[in-house]
């Protein structure tokens, strides 16, 4: 029993998976299976911290972080689950298997960042990204859902197969999948071929797929404008993170002796994707679609925490997630508070209207950015602190200004609702539900928390 | 560590009680009592701060009342904060500006008014934050998050051009704190992983880092001062901002650059500093002429002031990288000086704009008629500018002249011509405002200040004539904090730079 200990966490998660698979059959009330959802997440939660250590003889494996990376994975799902308690393009009847697919896709995420074998790695992945290319489609009516799902299905084998391809190519230089069984052998080999450069390629260049790194992101925009809301807020967090961290814990422990194989190619997908993220921001008038983008340019600040490829470095990921989960999901609640929260425009005077939720985006938005006194700006500073750690100070310049670019994008949205002043029949009342704003304003009040006293989190 | 004589903690006091005030503000319910509230929270925070200013040690240059705790640990950053004879001036000017700014909003503000003072006392902690902070990341908190008051008090109050100006602030000073927070990040390994001012200041850091750490420092300050080829945000932002935001922005937000340098960019970097000197002298001559012929040009009263500004700060900025004990004091009282004075115009423009709802200087004259009492307060003021004997600016600008010439011939030289076209354009505005006939359309808009107005400005002349006739008083604070600044910056470096 012993050596299960270290899955203890999925273990529960699996049991209260087929739990709710029979309560949902059960019970079509869609108040009480959400709030059973949000329950299991944090009931896993508490789960997590237990235990340390191995199983499956060190393929799968249970430290700090991938622990910390599974909680942002399991607020996600909460998080997630909370805000679309009420969403109307989730259907009643539908939001049963909606919940399971994201309680599965939870699960996967928790198993990709404890894999420690390319195999287990690539099945979890695999998993991951089927639940996500139904949800993508859930939408039912709605054509752009559709497409999104077909474009995201297409694209995401494409990257499964090159994903294959890689951990193919290492099997054929090494012998083994497994990480540690890889760095060892790297380690006493003397010249690098061509060959290692292809796996590393290959695994790097699916991994950056499921993340929505430049240049792999152009399906991103798409599926994410096409996909409902709720869903692209859980999409634009978890998967990235789960990606992001496997590639991180990839680099790390297998790669480490030979950072010639992943240097460039690693920092050059980093920069390249805060250059496109935060370009291709500025001009965007639909707000998902801006959120899109700005998540692929914060997937590249976390891929320079992979590049620093220290522990420090890894840390910093795992705040910087933790506080971006926050965050991002708080702005999407911002877009389902509003009635017209996908428009720019359906922000002109919302400070008005409804200062709490005006005052909590702005929180948003200047975290986003990177302003303190908020969480954003402890995340991008521990994370050009560890790259400039670990002596990549121009790149960190690089990422650093390109965040003052991003500021721009960010603060248009603040204009929008706090400079523009509305004649009185313009105004929208709007009720906005319960769970919203408890969502809001729980990711309000976490990320100046986490800003003003980070303490509580590293 | 702790040698603070009072067993409460003081400047966290000051700083935080404004925030106390903004909590208040955000509960209650009624907008009409918002600036009560306001006014009583910045009254009070001055006559808290006030054993500080009894009980600082004029002879000690170290900092004083310092307080210290774990802030984020596992990085080293601390809650350090202290002041000493370079800060205890701001902190002061700050209190006393924050009073005079929700003074002067007291009528102009009439929409959203809690969200205005909200902004306003949120602004005061942040500034008084900046002063003390004795640890580089907790002064880069402070910093930047002056950058959303400042945003919103810009966009939301200011006038027509409003948003464009509120989105330049931003990006400009961002991109240059950005750049700061490189130079604090590599300081922090360099320096054997700390933030603390007073413990980098040990270390002797190598010259090749020294000019990399000067750079990325002056992105910050030189667009904060701002010097001369950064300048281009200031006069947009000091002229759509709402009255309160332009006197925060002259008086305190301009001088963060300049204590900036004091506190660390030559501290840390001596030998940079003074291997730099003649280019920082020329860049703020550069400052004070361009700036001065620019504001001759201009026909928008607050415009013209404040493109003032950055021919008054060229003056605080060669002061202070004239390396000498007159100078770098003219510099900090010019600092100072500049603050109440602008601040004082800027005030009065604010209340004639009030009245007249123009700011286009064609449709101003003959004010002395109409308004009296307005104009012998714009005079005095006028004349403070200018740097009139008697007055604070006119000790300022002969310290840092006399440093200057002790400098270098060369270098203040010039300075004679950037005092003339000071006076010209004073003298041309007092021209075109207060002379001449009155315009008709003025006439029946205008009338005379009230008793808040006047009462308003009673401190400013009282402290500028008080600087004016007695400067040690200002001088007394900051000359050992200086001396000592200027011994280690000598000492580090070669002795024939003397």
């Amino acid at each position: 029993m012993e050596k299960f200990y270290a899955m203890v966490p999925e273990i529960t998660l699996t049991f209260f998976f087929i739990t709710y698979f029979f309560q949902g059959l059960l019970l079509k009330n869609r108040k009480l299976n959400g709030i059973t959802v949000i329950i299991i997440s944090i009931l896993t939660a508490l789960t997590l911290f237990l235990f340390h250590g191995k199983a499956f003889n060190g393929m799968f494996v249970a430290d700090n972080f991938s622990q910390s990376l599974k909680l942002v994975f399991l607020i996600n799902l909460s998080l997630t689950i909370l805000i679309s308690l009420k969403y109307e393009k989730i259907r009643d009847e539908l939001f049963y298997e909606y919940s399971l697919l994201m309680i599965l896709s939870t699960l996967a995420m928790m198993l990709i960042v404890s894999s420690k074998d390319l195999i287990p790695l690539f099945l979890a992945v695999e998993l991951m990204s089927l639940c996500l290319y139904l949800l993508a489609g859930f939408g039912i009516k709605d054509l752009l859902s559709n497409e999104a799902s077909i474009k995201y299905y297409i694209l995401g084998s494409f990257a499964s197969a090159i994903f294959l391809f890689g951990i193919a190519g290492f099997y054929g230089l090494f012998g083994t999948t497994d990480f540690y069984g890889i760095s060892q052998i790297l380690k006493n080999q003397k010249d690098i071929t061509i060959y290692h450069f292809m796996g590393t390629f290959a695994i790097l260049s699916a991994l950056s797929f499921k993340a929505a790194c430049a240049p792999f992101h152009q399906w991103s925009p798409d599926v994410y404008e096409g996909a409902p809301t709720t869903i692209t807020a859980f999409m634009s967090v978890g998967p990235k993170a789960a990606a992001i961290g496997a590639l991180g814990r990839f680099t790390f422990e297998a790669l480490i002796s030979k950072p010639e194989l992943w240097l460039i190619p690693l920092s050059t997908i980093a920069l390249l994707t805060i250059a496109i993220g935060n370009i291709l921001a500025l001009r965007q008038n639909n707000i998902k679609r801006l959120l899109a983008y700005s998540s692929i340019a914060h997937a590249g600040y976390v891929m320079l925490a992979v590049l620093a490829a220290s522990p420090e470095g890894l840390s910093s990921l795992v705040f910087y997630m933790i506080v971006y989960a926050f965050m991002n999901l708080g702005a999407f609640s911002v877009i389902l508070a509003l009635p017209k929260g996908e428009n720019i425009e359906g922000y002109k005077g919302i400070y008005h209207i409804n200062p709490v939720i005006a005052l909590s985006m702005l929180v948003f938005m200047f975290s986003l950015a990177g302003i303190p006194p908020f969480g954003g700006f402890i995340a991008k500073f521990l994370v050009f602190k560890s790259v400039i750690h670990s002596g990549y100070v121009f790149v960190a310049l690089i990422g650093i200004i390109f965040s003052v670019l991003s500021a721009y994008y960010y603060l248009r949205i603040v204009m929008k609702m706090f400079f523009v002043i509305l004649s009185e029949k313009n105004y929208i009342y709007n009720f906005v539900s319960f769970n919203l704003r408890l969502a809001i304003i729980l990711s309000a009040i976490f990320i100046v928390i986490s800003g003003i006293i980070p303490d509580i989190l590293i | 560590m702790a040698e603070t004589i009072f067993s409460y903690p003081i400047l966290s006091y000051i700083i935080f009680f404004p925030l106390l005030g903004v909590l208040l503000i955000l509960i209650l319910k009624k907008e009409t009592i918002t600036k009560y509230v306001a006014l009583f929270v910045t009254m009070a925070n001055l006559l808290i701060s006030l054993p500080v200013f009894i009980n600082f040690d004029k002879t000690n240059p170290h900092f004083q009342f310092v307080e210290s705790y774990k802030w984020i640990s596992s990085i080293n950053a601390q809650y350090k904060i202290g002041v000493d004879g370079l800060s205890i001036l701001f902190v002061l000017l700050t209190l006393l500006i924050s009073i005079l700014c929700v003074a002067v909003s007291w009528s102009a503000i009439k929409e959203r008014v809690k969200l205005f003072y909200a902004m306003i006392l949120f602004m005061e902690t942040c500034m008084i934050g900046v002063f003390c902070a004795m640890d580089l990341l907790l002064f880069y908190i402070f910093y930047e998050a002056m950058l959303i008051p400042m945003f919103l008090l810009i966009g939301i109050w200011g006038s027509a051009n409003r948003v464009y100006a509120s989105v330049k602030f931003v990006i400009f000073t961002f991109a240059g704190s950005v750049l700061m927070l490189m130079g604090i990040i590599s300081l922090y390994f360099m320096a054997g992983k700390t933030f603390d001012v007073t413990e980098i200041l040990r270390i002797k850091l190598p010259l090749e880092f020294q000019y990399w750490l000067f750079f990325a420092f002056f992105a910050a300050f030189a667009v904060k001062v701002p010097m001369f080829p950064f300048h281009t945000w200031l006069p947009d932002a000091h002229t759509e901002a709402p009255t309160a935001g332009s006197v925060i922005l002259a008086g305190i937000l301009l001088k963060i650059g300049g204590y900036g340098f004091l506190r660390f960019s030559i501290p840390f970097c001596p030998e940079a500093a003074l291997s730099l000197k003649l280019f920082m002298q020329i860049l703020s001559l550069l400052a004070i002429i361009y700036g001065a012929f620019v504001t001759l040009m201009q026909r928008d009263f607050k415009r013209l002031i404040a493109y003032s500004s950055v021919s008054h700060m060229g003056f605080v900025t060669l002061g202070i990288f004239s390396f000498n004990q007159v100078a770098m004091q003219g510099g900090i009282l010019q600092m100072i000086n500049h603050g109440i004075v602008t601040g004082a115009l800027f005030m009065l423009i604010g209340i004639i704009y009030e009245r007249t709802h123009t700011r286009d200087l064609d449709k101003y004259g003959g004010l002395g008629k109409a308004v009296p009492i307005f104009v012998l307060f714009y005079t005095f003021f006028s004349a403070a500018a200018i740097g009139f004997p008697g007055t604070n600016s006119f000790i300022g600008e002969f310290l840092v002249m006399l440093g200057a010439f002790k400098s270098s011939i060369y270098i203040g030289t010039p300075l004679i011509l950037g005092i003339a076209l000071g006076t010209t354009y004073m003298v041309w505005l007092y021209y075109r405002v207060v002379l001449n006939e009155i315009k008709a359309d003025m006439k029946e808009h205008l009338y005379d200040l009230n008793l808040r107005e006047i009462v308003m400005f009673i401190p400013l002349i009282f402290l500028v004539l008080l600087f004016g006739f007695q400067p040690s008083v200002a001088l007394d604070y900051m000359a050992s904090s200086v001396k000592m600044l200027l011994e280690d910056l000598y000492m580090s470096s070669d002795l024939t730079f003397r």
